[in-house]
């Protein structure tokens, strides 16, 4: 058994605009989340209120038979307030966004098995999937 | 929000501060990529301690404030130390940021 007790996390950060549903958001995650490759730790509406606020609302504050409130959420709480001060510094009064702490499952144990191996990560980097689809259809 | 989003150092905050920590800090400047990695430091066990040791010492409850107006010296000599120790900082860059801390 290895030292890591998760792998690692993607915070990503959804934005709500115009007619677009959280309900449908959730929806089109549904499929990958919740499996042995990928799972939602954490899950957080974000909107800026007239006065500049951020505010959250919980996966728990929301009512049963909600789409989003029957989410399972693994480690809720996991992104703090500080986390979500500084990933909502550019949202607009007004706006909103849903934020999603994926975690990486299959990254767990190779993780694990690096470690065992001596094996050290130097970097990792995300290339943006329009960046990767646009370099391939040159 | 949930009582658990508070009280604890950010997680954004952890990653940058471990991987300064590590040796595999980047750091992105007009375009150019450097990454960062001492051979001294390679062995991935001693890396993975070191980021474990950087995790605790971000969430140890924070010592007893400073008297209002006087400089954090200690936090500061720790930091320059955990730099210079992990070799992110060279021997004269220690020092100058040392004396240059203690006036």
């Amino acid at each position: 058994m290895g030292a890591l007790t998760h792998g690692p996390v993607d915070l990503v950060l959804v934005e709500m605009s115009g007619e677009v549903s959280s309900a449908a958001v959730v929806e089109a995650f549904a499929p990958v989340i919740g499996s042995d490759v990928l799972r939602l730790l954490d899950f957080v509406l974000l909107s800026r209120d007239e006065s500049g606020e951020v505010v959250a609302v919980e996966v728990e504050e929301l009512e049963d038979g909600d789409v989003i409130a029957d989410l399972e959420v693994f480690e809720p709480g996991l992104v703090t307030a500080e986390d979500i001060t500084e990933l909502t510094g550019d949202l607009p009064v007004g706006a909103s966004a849903l934020l999603f702490a994926i975690e990486h499952v299959w990254a767990r144990e190779l993780g694990d098995l690096l470690e065992s191996a001596g094996g050290v990560v130097l970097t990792e980097t995300r290339i943006p999937a329009h960046v990767v689809s646009a370099a391939l259809s040159e | 929000m949930l009582m658990r989003r508070f009280g604890r150092p950010g997680l954004i905050g952890l990653a940058a501060r471990t991987a300064v920590v590590a040796g595999t800090a980047t750091a992105v400047a007009g375009g150019m990529r450097r990454a960062q990695y001492n051979r001294a430091q390679g062995d991935a066990a001693v890396q993975q301690e070191q980021i474990r040791d950087e995790v605790a010492a971000q969430t140890a409850p924070p010592p007893a404030p400073a008297a209002a107006g006087a400089p954090d010296f200690m936090g500061e000599l720790n930091q320059l130390a955990q730099l210079h120790s992990s070799g992110v900082l060279s021997d004269d860059e220690f020092a100058a940021a040392k004396a240059k801390l203690l006036g």
